[in-house]
């Protein structure tokens, strides 16, 4: 009766065990497995989200370069052989800075927690410093925005508003992202956000590329202008190689023209594919698929060329 | 000093029109000496583009009050460069577009920056 009774009690634990892992499976695929499929659009996403965000900062790194070029052409055919001030004004501050790469963080942060949800490796440490940067960006307030991210008469109070509204938001979500168990559900919440953010880069980067077209063009002018002023004294070398250099700065402007343009479409393109992610979810993901290929196209020409300029340097 | 930011877009839009004709004009210079002046307006404008692009936000009135004297400066350059077109440009046609356009930009200019 005994061994009986041990048997049964052994088949009852077997039957709990087997139930608990059924619900553990069922659960996970609930609440992201359900599709190799639809996991793998997200991690896609993410990843195309992770190298968008990558390229802005290259794309703030070269606006601010050629700013500093620009000033220093200036300084260079106005010297009078007696003063010079190398004191050159960044574009941007470091606080401006800081706050746009907070918010692409920020972006880049959720897109790999989706992915994360989705059972998919992650490829950077969501616990560190995280929860810091849902902080930073819950409390940026619209002062901040209007101080330190844009600043244009293209971009009105109103977008200040809703950006900042969408940016507070992210930064909760990241905060309480532990909290966070169903991506479906957290797509849906950043419906109204991620636009909002996506909009105000892709002014932001309006500005940026026209003040980039500016700074080239200055010195496209005052390089010509040095050598015309400084011909009669430079030997045949120097002379070629400042003719070379003239020739390069055309060419560096004109790619340096087609970046900016091409992540302004990237960020824009980022936008449009988080608006279908929800199909993810669904059986025919071929026009999501699609989206975020092109995201992941116009990212990986902008990666090419940053590459290219470091590969040349 | 009273600021009315209405016509803000629209003195950017003139001040970006007037800095590309002014590279067109370099281009088309008489000689070095119109190109050194040609060259000093266009680094001013492009300067006041700059800080139209920094802080330009149209609520912003301290930021707009800051920019009032450089803006002053190159409306007196602007002025003055303007009797000079016909001597620095050899084409008469983009020495006029230039005429127009800083017309536009120096009355622009006055309907935000009021004295």
């Amino acid at each position: 009766m005994i061994e009986i009774g041990l048997a049964h009690a052994a088949q009852e634990r077997l039957r709990r065990f087997a139930a608990q892992a059924f619900l553990v499976v069922a659960v996970a695929l609930i609440a992201g497995c359900a599709s190799p499929n639809a996991a793998n659009q997200i991690k896609n996403f993410s990843n195309a989200v992770a190298l968008t965000a990558s390229n802005s900062v290259l794309a703030y790194d070269l606006v601010e370069k050629e700013h500093f070029e620009a000033q220093f052409s200036k300084a260079v055919v106005n010297y009078d052989g007696v003063h010079f001030n190398p004191v050159f004004p960044p574009f941007m501050t470091p606080a401006e800075l800081k706050v746009r790469q907070d918010v692409l963080n920020g972006f880049t942060t959720y897109a790999a927690q989706l992915s994360a949800l989705m059972g998919n490796p992650t490829l950077t440490n969501l616990d560190q410093d995280t929860t810091k940067l849902g902080q930073s960006l819950n409390g940026l307030n619209q002062d901040l925005v209007k101080s330190a991210f844009v600043k244009s008469a293209l971009v009105s109070s109103n977008d200040v508003q809703i950006f900042t509204a969408a940016v507070n938001f992210l930064g909760n979500w990241l905060i309480t992202r532990k909290a966070q168990n169903d991506a479906k559900i957290a797509i849906a919440s950043m419906q109204k956000q991620v636009p909002a953010i996506c909009q105000l880069l892709e002014k932001d980067f309006a500005i940026m590329h026209n003040q980039l077209v500016n700074d080239f063009t200055d010195i496209e002018r005052n390089t010509d202008l040095y050598l015309q002023k400084s011909y009669h004294t430079l030997d045949p070398i120097q002379r070629r190689a400042e003719l070379k250099h003239l020739a390069a700065l055309s060419i560096a402007m004109q790619k340096a023209d087609a970046s900016m343009t091409a992540i302004q479409s990237s960020v824009e393109k980022i936008e449009t594919a988080h608006q279908a992610l929800d199909q993810a979810f669904t059986k025919d993901t071929s026009n999501l698929s699609s989206l975020i290929n092109e995201a992941s196209g116009e990212a990986q020409r902008v990666a090419a060329y940053y590459n290219s300029l470091r590969t040349n340097q | 000093m009273a600021i009315d930011p209405t016509n803000l877009t629209a003195y950017q839009d003139a001040m970006q029109a007037l800095y590309n004709l002014l590279n067109q004009s370099y281009n088309a210079a008489t000689s070095l000496d119109a190109e050194v002046a040609i060259n000093d307006l266009a680094d001013s404008v492009s300067g006041i583009l700059t800080e139209l692009n920094q802080d330009g936000i149209a609520q912003n009135t301290a930021q707009l009050q800051a920019l009032q004297p450089n803006v002053n400066a190159v409306n007196a350059s602007i002025t003055a460069a303007k009797a000079q077109l016909s001597t620095w440009v050899k084409d008469v046609g983009i020495a006029g577009q230039v005429a127009g356009v800083m017309d536009k930009a120096v009355q622009l200019a006055g309907t935000i920056f009021a004295a």
